[in-house]
């Protein structure tokens, strides 16, 4: 997967930038497809991305997902400029947005997040924040509490007190 | 897996009230989370606060829905005029835009979230009608980005404004044209969005007049720009609002309420038109386990992350957000029988009086 996203983007043209992951995994993407990453596109303005990008806190197996997620919306950023290849329609988009986080477990999703968040790629975040919300909303506060790993701090009795105020959200 | 506080309030904010509601028993964390002045900040609309009358003849005030069976009055102790030497002539988006009582003048913006005030510099020439256009969206972090609005003169095609930026923390003059439609069809509901301040105006256009352009120079004449004529007439209930990022437009004709979006073609941003994307019967609408009388129902605001919701009120001052796809409620907001949904959102004082003195 990581070799057919760095072999799609080579036909791209522009600079290409070197993404090295947490295990030294190695990624070549133009500047147009890195910039959708604003962490990146500071780092492109201030020229230091000479030596590559390393990303100490993005797993290998996550930047894959990254790197396939800002090839295939490169398009929608650049949509003005016509070097880029066509760009891919927005229903082929939202069908592979869907498929990327959709198969996702939870501790993957989170990571995703977490990358998302790190390199600052907003439309990325939105997606998989979404995701979790999606997930999360019909939940009860018990499986919150086992899906993010949470102890319970509060008294029984508080916590009866809470449910009481808020009982209206308890009834389906 | 442990999410700082940030990227959790990420996540809780694009939840439904209810399951908010919910979660505040999960930890404490999470429910110092939940009720704090971050998420509700973020929170959409009613969730993050509305005006409710007191009924009791005083001046409306501003209230947050925070917990299922009715709204808490803000405590607005840290803007030291409140109530006394100044009142509300505006909101936007959780913004409170207060003029005193004394000096018309004398103009201040307040948000209950952060408990933070700052009185604007005086204008020169006397404010009319002043509006408050604020996006959630613009800045972040520190402190918000707004501008305030003031006519100062109409002409017959556009209007000489006074527009105060927070940015540059100074009035400065401008003309706008109106796109050649005639300042007295103009109607009182304006939506800001983006830097632009969208104004209905009769009987079927969107004015836009472009509000960050003016932070560059003194003086400009921006250029007239409509959105495409509307799919249908303009009326008092008539709303525009921003969903998903894009624009919609809502209208009740006391039967159904229709919701059309604007559609912007990728391949040329040019054209762009209204699709109508949710037609509901209101009387079909379960709410509160009862139905609300149709004529009655009026149209509030769009839900910002979700485009098939959208907050209605009755006059009983019950408020409810419904999922227009699935013609169900969300949630629900009991404001008591004394309480009257006043303003949020929209504008609705431009040209004639004040709205707020008439539940006064």
């Amino acid at each position: 997967m990581a070799a057919a996203a760095a072999e799609a983007t080579t036909d791209g043209g522009g600079k290409m930038i070197i993404l090295i992951s947490a295990d030294g995994k190695r990624f070549e993407v133009t500047e147009a497809v890195a910039s959708q990453s604003q962490l990146i596109s500071n780092m492109i303005e201030d020229d230091c991305t000479e030596n590559g990008v390393r990303l100490p806190n993005v797993d290998g197996d996550i930047l894959t997902m990254v790197v396939d997620y800002c090839n295939m919306h490169a398009g929608d950023a650049a949509a003005a400029g016509d070097t880029m290849k066509a760009s891919s329609t927005e229903e082929e988009l939202k069908k592979f947005d869907a498929e990327l986080v959709q198969a996702l477990e939870n501790p993957v999703l989170f990571k995703l997040i977490l990358a998302a968040n790190f390199l600052n790629i907003k439309s990325l975040l939105d997606m998989t924040c979404q995701r979790v919300a999606d997930m999360m909303s019909g939940k009860t506060p018990e499986q919150m509490r086992e899906t993010f790993s949470i102890e319970n701090d509060f008294t029984p009795e508080e916590e009866a007190a809470i449910r009481q105020e808020n009982a209206w959200a308890f009834d389906d | 897996m442990e999410f700082c506080d940030d990227l959790l309030v990420e996540i809780l904010s694009r939840l439904p009230f209810k399951s908010l509601a919910r979660f505040k028993c999960v930890s404490r964390s999470w429910r110092a989370l939940i009720s704090g002045g971050d998420l509700r900040r973020r929170l959409p609309l009613l969730a993050a606060g509305l005006f409710v009358g007191d009924g009791g003849g005083g001046e409306p005030r501003y209230a947050t829905a925070c917990s299922g069976d009715g709204v808490e009055f803000c405590d607005m102790s840290f803007f030291p005029l409140a109530e006394t030497a100044a009142r509300v002539v505006d909101a936007c988006e959780g913004l409170l835009l207060y003029r005193s009582l004394a000096a018309a003048s004398a103009m201040y913006v307040a948000c209950p979230a952060t408990r933070r005030w700052a009185a604007l510099p005086v204008p020169r020439r006397e404010a009319q009608l002043p509006l408050l256009a604020f996006d959630p969206a613009d800045g972040g972090g520190g402190s918000p980005r707004y501008h305030v609005v003031c006519f100062v003169a109409w002409q017959e095609r556009g209007a000489t404004v006074d527009v105060f930026s927070s940015e540059t923390g100074a009035w400065a003059e401008r003309d706008a044209a109106f796109g050649g439609v005639e300042a007295s069809s103009l109607s009182p509901t304006t939506h800001y969005r983006g830097g632009v301040l969208h104004v209905l105006a009769y009987p079927d256009r969107v004015v836009l007049m472009d509000l960050a352009a003016t932070t560059t120079t003194t003086t400009s004449v921006a250029p007239g720009r409509l959105a495409p004529r509307l799919p249908d007439d303009v009326d008092a209930g008539a709303r525009l609002g921003h969903s998903r990022g894009r624009l919609h437009y809502a209208k009740c004709d006391g039967e159904r309420l229709r919701v059309w979006a604007l559609d912007v073609d990728a391949a040329s941003p040019g054209s762009c038109q209204w699709i109508l994307t949710n037609t509901v019967c209101v009387n079909e609408m379960t709410i509160n386990g009862g139905l609300w009388a149709a004529s009655e129902v009026k149209f509030l605001a769009f839900h910002p992350d979700m485009a098939d919701v959208v907050y209605l009120s009755s006059p009983e001052g019950k408020v409810a957000s419904c999922d227009m796809r699935r013609k169900e409620m969300v949630s629900s907001w009991k404001l008591g029988a004394e309480h009257h949904v006043v303003s949020y959102q929209q504008h609705e004082h431009t040209h004639n009086a004040s709205s707020y003195t008439s539940v006064a």
